[in-house]
This record gives C-alpha cells, structure tokens and sequence, in this order.
C-alpha cells in the first residue's frame, strides 16, 4: 500500500468508526474530552508513523492498538495531575453511579487492567478474540479467558454487595 | 447475581453512545507536529554522526595526521670510474604517518628515483635498476645530468632491501654495475 493510499484508509477509518473509537477511550479515560483527544492523538500518531505498519497486518487493529496506549498514557496523565489536586478521577467524571449499576460501574473500573480493556474491546468494539488478541498482544486464549475472570469478579463483587 | 443486561447496561452508562465531530483537518495538523518533534530529537543526533565522520577531515587539516617520506631509509648506488660519475638514489614515498606527535610507519609501493650524473663522457648512456624480476630503464641515451622518476611495486622494495637490486650502466657497449645499498 502506498502512502497516500494508506493515508485516504486511515481517514476512511476515522470516518467510519470515530464513534467507537471515542466510546472505547471514553471507558478508559472516563472523561468524554480527554477520549476525544486521545482518538485525535491516536490517528494523528498513525498518520505520522503509517510508513512504519506492516502491510500484512490489520490496518484497524494497528490503529486500535495505538489508540488504547494513547487513551491509557492519558488516564494516567490524568491520574497524576488529579492526585495532585487530591481529586479523583472518578469524582470528575459525570456519571455517578447509583444502585445495582453503580456497583457494576465500579466493579468495572477495579478490574486489572488487561480484563478491562479486554471487556471494553469486545463490548465497545465488538471485536472478536483474535482481533482483540492482536491489539492486547496477548493469546486468543488469554483473551477468553481474561473476559471469563472479568465476568467472574464482577459476579462475586456483585454478589457480595 | 450479574446478568448480561446489567453488564450493558453499566457499560452504557460509563461510556455512553454519542455521536463525535469529525476533524480530520486537526488530525493531519497534529500528525505535522509530531513529525517536525521527531526531525528536532533526531537533530543532534543526526550532528553528532556527522561530527564523528568530519573528525579525520578535521585531523588532516589541523595538520594533526600528515604524510612525510620516511626520514630513515633511502638506498643508492654509486658508480665513479674514468668514464662517468653516476649517482642513484631512491626513497619510499609518503611511508610516513604523522598522527599528533607520534609517527606510524604506512607500506606504499612508491619509489622515487634520482639518477645525478656529475662528469660523463658524452658518450650514448644507457641507465636500468636490474632486479631478480626484470629491468627498470631509469634514462635511455642519457645526457642530461638529473634524471627523476617514479616507480612501483613493494616487491621492488623488498628485492632491493634483500640486495637484490643493482644500477646499470651501460657505456659504447661496456657495461659497469653496482649494487643498490640501503644507506
């Protein structure tokens, strides 16, 4: 694929999935504003860098990667700065979570972070084992079963609340 | 228990549906930046390789590397009869590296030659360096009195350092040697 070849299916991309994208950054960071910049920064790094994807790849799997590291680096961006000012990340997200859902939510946000990610992708995304795999850089297997120890604790927090 | 609904459901609520402004004018401006970020932290890196690949150049110029003929080995013949007064002498070329005050010693296949005649005849000379490997004609009918010249091969070094080498002169026919010598 040329560059500019290359460079028309990354707009296509965005075009096509920039909803899901920001959704799945938004799980991440929390923050709706933060997300979006992320998603910006993400295609940006890809459009800056495209000469170095491997052409056998999967182009949306590349950018997904790059994406779930922008949108990590800036939940932790966001961590620092909000331990700094003695806030919780979660106290400045607007959704506040009550009853049954509530605890979901933040069953959710206690998870590891790789079943985490795991359940956005697949929920999110929609994105099968292997795709997830790829973009986790982990085994199918340990993709099925990081969603399968994600769907566990959330029953036991569940079931304890 | 969890079931699958409250699982969509408290994912919809920590990241729910919106529809998202497209700019891809802001990404490809974003994209700009990034590259000019790279070409800065790639600078002085790119600097320093050249540097490094100046520094003989710069060597040479400060005169720190330089080439001299070697101070040491010259050899020669000499042949003073009734008839003629030849002298031959020769020296490497450029064996001689001068690297900061220290002196390193380079082979080079040059030799150059000098044939001085001081008194002849005016009879038809003929001048050769005759080596186990062949003949090197050095004048032909000479009659000048300074004749210089260049010649190759490190395997004439090493015969004329082995005493291998003789000059050559041949006079109306009669023939008068002498061994090259290192002096």
């Amino acid at each position: 694929m040329r560059q500019d070849d290359m460079l028309d299916e990354l707009a296509r991309l965005y075009e096509a999935k920039l909803d899901t994208f920001v959704r799945a950054a938004h799980a991440i960071t929390r923050n709706h504003d933060a997300a979006r910049d992320a998603v910006q920064d993400g295609f940006a790094s890809a459009v800056a860098h495209r000469h170095t994807f491997h052409h056998g790849a999967a182009l949306e799997t590349w950018v997904w990667r790059i994406i779930i590291r922008k949108a990590l680096d800036r939940c932790r961006q966001d961590r620092r700065a909000a331990s700094a000012e003695t806030m919780s990340v979660a106290d400045a997200t607007p959704l506040q979570p009550s009853g049954n859902h509530g605890e979901i939510t933040r069953a959710l946000r206690d998870l590891p972070e790789r079943q985490r990610l795991a359940v956005f992708l697949r929920y999110y995304a929609d994105l099968d084992y292997m795709t997830i795999a790829d973009v986790l850089d982990v085994r199918p297997g340990t993709v099925g079963a990081s969603l399968s120890a994600a769907r566990q604790k959330l029953k036991v927090r569940l079931t304890s609340a | 228990m969890i079931d699958s609904s409250d699982l969509y459901t408290a994912l919809e609520r920590l990241a729910p549906r919106m529809e998202v402004e497209r700019d891809w004018e802001d990404v490809l401006r974003r994209s700009r930046s990034i590259r000019l970020r790279v070409l800065r932290t790639r600078r002085p890196l790119i600097l320093a390789i050249v540097s490094i690949a100046l520094l003989p150049a710069a060597a040479f110029a400060s005169s720190y590397l330089s080439f001299s003929s070697h101070p040491s080995l010259r050899v020669g013949a000499t042949i003073d009869n009734a008839r003629l007064n030849a002298t031959f002498s020769a020296q490497p070329r450029r064996t001689f590296a001068h690297i900061g005050s220290g002196k390193r010693s380079f082979p080079t296949r040059q030799l150059d030659w000098t044939l001085v005649f001081q008194r002849s005849t005016g009879s038809k000379v003929t001048a050769e360096l005759v080596l186990p490997t062949g003949r090197v004609t050095l004048c032909a009918r000479c009659k000048g009195q300074e004749y210089r010249g260049a010649y190759g091969g490190l395997g004439v070094w090493l015969q004329i350092l082995d005493g291998r080498g003789y000059l050559r002169l041949t006079v109306d026919g009669e023939t008068f040697t002498a061994k090259v010598r290192r002096e």
